[in-house]
């Protein structure tokens, strides 16, 4: 490859013999900081591609015990005896005095519904008054605790109309334990429609379930059965904005040829919930990474051939008149052309907007499980190539040619993924969805010019927040 | 300077004990072609940090078919290249079309000077160097690029090849011998 300028002449050298004999093998000791600062950056890169080989012990099990820690305490501050100081202040209350009467059989009872927005679901039913079916003595009648809703109304209905009434004729009587004189919270409505209804704030009596239904509250009052039923709830919408990161497989695909590279991205959204129906748009900040291809064309001096150089002969002893030779191989030389490919990985910037319907299918007071759908569009707004690193020995580079496949600028996706929410308090949650992008237009073209299918899985796992939610879900 | 084949695995593996043994067998050669490019030596240590980092991420395409240090000093040289043209892209591109006007000089010159320099001495004459003339000067002399090689490299012509290492020559020579009029060397 060098191509000979000078030669050494005299007692001295050329120019070139004296830099290269002084400097060519000078070793230089780096700072100590150097491999300080070099490590430091290939930790940092590691953990961009959650690797933690190299992350200390010490390091890990502090994170560990951090999460378990944070875990716990969130774990202990969402206990319901924790949660329920600050439910209390939402409970509308009137005070009524429960007026003694006495126990008698239940005869032609007749059914009044009430009906609320509270949850009752984990009420007990409640009998007193002149009836006979009177359930065991409350348990927290002095707290003043209201257990239905502001709105709850009363109506009358025929026994024989609901099937709870099955329910209630073998009902055992049993006369009250309690003192008649009991200070309970009612809402103003109810006492003002009805003012029998006083053992509201007993409902957590433990008595016999008139009403299986976890929406109907079933009790018998002076002879009369009442139905306490949940009105539904209007209908609740909010907004929610999120924040997450979702580390996802690409998976290419192209004339047989398959390869996977894994990618991230950092999604900011937004979504309207109404209901259990959901519409979400955001935007994604995507680092994925494709493999870059070079085709090297070299030439190098190879061994081709070799020929056998006579280097001395003498008679052979065997047979008169012939001479054996002794030789010695040559190889021969020549200048060869190889080609060869160089893998590269290449990084590639995507902003990404999608349009997400949504639908929960599951939901309790913390959780809900959801399915969304839809469309999205990528825009590609910067790559990286990696250069090819080219070492040949004893080679001359005649050509290097790029066959990385190339990346479009806009391509649309379709998106499926699974919505797991966890509420921690009543605004605040987080979310691990899985998902699958599926490419209607490929966003990428192999060299040859054909197109390369794409699908992607991934999680993206954050947190968001809830404006104007008023309270937790069911 | 013999790594053994576990440990370019390890290395490979991403272990940072490997690592760090690879660093300390050839981080003290590197520096000396790493400083050759630069102006100093807190720049040369920069390159040669950034250097190892691809060297690590590109370990597994060395194939083997040469030695270990050729293919990190390649890396290493790619990278500084790589360095100072990202630096000095505008510079380097209006001295080069100066350079393109002049005629083509003879490359044969032989100039005899003793052999007993400073080697810390020659090392600052090479980093006093014009970024161009330093640049093709270390490739030819010490890589062993041939012309054609520099010219694809640095995407000038073998001509500016030439020229710039011709005057390269001429520059040191020309500082030596005014250092050896004033006693400074020897």
């Amino acid at each position: 490859m060098s191509q000979p300028t000078n030669n050494n002449s005299g007692p001295g050298k050329n120019i070139d013999d004296l830099f290269r004999d002084s400097l060519g093998k000078q070793e230089l000791s780096p700072s100590p900081g150097v491999w300080k600062t070099l490590n430091l950056k290939l930790l940092a890169r590691e953990l961009m591609h959650f690797n933690f080989i190299n992350v200390p012990t010490l390091a890990l099990v502090s994170v560990a015990g951090g999460i378990v820690l944070v875990a716990s305490l969130t774990w202990w501050a969402l206990q319901p005896g924790s949660r329920s100081t600050s439910e209390t202040p939402e409970k509308p209350s009137a005070q009524v005095i429960l007026p003694s009467v006495p126990a008698k059989k239940i005869t032609e009872p007749s059914v009044k519904t009430v009906t609320a927005t509270g949850n009752i679901s984990t009420h007990q039913s409640v009998i007193s008054g002149q009836s006979q079916a009177v359930v065991s003595p409350p348990k927290r009648s002095q707290k003043s605790e209201a257990l239905i809703a502001s709105n709850a109304k009363i109506e009358k209905a025929p026994l024989a109309a609901t099937p709870q009434d099955a329910s209630l004729a073998p009902v055992p009587v049993v006369a009250p334990e309690a003192s008649p004189e009991v200070t309970t919270s009612v809402t103003k409505e109810r006492t003002a429609s009805n003012s029998c209804i006083q053992y509201l704030d007993a409902l957590e009596f433990s008595s016999f379930d008139l009403a299986p239904n976890p929406d109907t509250l079933t009790f018998i009052h002076s002879g009369e059965v009442f139905k306490y039923v949940r009105e539904k709830a209007p209908v609740p919408s909010f907004f929610s904005a999120s924040l997450g990161i979702a580390p996802e497989m690409a998976l290419y695909s192209s004339n047989g040829t398959k390869t996977q590279e894994f990618n991230y991205f950092a999604n900011a959204g937004i979504a309207y919930h109404f209901s259990r129906f959901s519409v979400r748009t955001g935007i994604g900040l995507g680092y994925t990474y494709d493999e870059g291809n070079y085709k090297v064309e070299y030439r190098s001096n190879d061994s081709v051939s070799y020929y056998k150089e006579v280097i001395g002969y003498y008679p052979d002893p065997v047979n008169s008149g012939k001479f054996i030779y002794i030789t010695k191989d040559h190889a021969i030389y020549d200048s060869v052309t190889h080609m060869a490919d160089d893998r590269t990985r290449n990084r590639y910037t995507y902003l990404q907007i999608p349009l997400l319907l949504g639908y929960n299918v599951f939901e309790t007071r913390s959780f809900s499980l959801g399915i969304e759908a839809g469309p999205a569009v990528s825009f590609l707004i910067s790559e990286k190539k990696a250069q090819p690193v080219i070492d040949i020995p004893n080679g001359r580079l005649i050509a290097l040619q790029d066959y990385s496949p190339a990346h479009q600028p806009t391509n649309w996706q379709l998106w499926v993924r699974l919505s797991l929410e966890y509420q921690f308090t009543r605004n605040w949650g987080m979310f691990i969805n899985p998902y699958y992008k599926y490419f209607i237009t490929a966003p990428t073209q192999s060299a040859e010019g054909g197109s390369r299918s794409t699908q992607a899985f991934g999680i993206d796992l954050g947190v968001q927040y809830m404006f104007g939610r008023k309270s937790n879900k069911k | 300077m013999v790594i053994d084949e576990q440990i370019v695995k390890d290395c490979i593996a991403g272990k940072r004990q490997a690592q760090r043994m690879l660093f300390d067998t050839f981080a003290p050669l590197m520096l000396g072609v790493c400083i050759r490019y630069c102006h100093d030596r807190d720049e040369a240590e920069d390159i040669l940090q950034e250097a190892f980092i691809k060297v690590f991420q590109n370990l597994h395409s060395f194939r083997g078919d040469g030695s270990l240090a050729g293919w990190i000093k390649r890396v290493i040289v790619n990278h500084a290249i790589n360095y100072i043209n990202k630096r000095n892209k505008i510079a380097r591109h209006e001295k080069i079309d100066e350079i393109r006007e002049t005629e083509i000089l003879d490359m044969n010159e032989a100039v005899e000077f003793p052999d007993e320099y400073n080697p810390a001495l020659l090392l600052k004459l090479i980093q006093e160097l014009p970024e161009g003339y330093r640049t093709v000067f270390n490739l030819h002399i010490f890589e062993d690029y041939g012309h054609k090689e520099i010219a694809e490299l640095l995407g000038i012509s073998e001509n500016t090849s030439k020229t710039q290492l011709f005057k390269a020559r001429r520059w040191l020579k020309n500082k030596i011998e005014e250092s050896r009029q004033k006693k400074n060397f020897k």
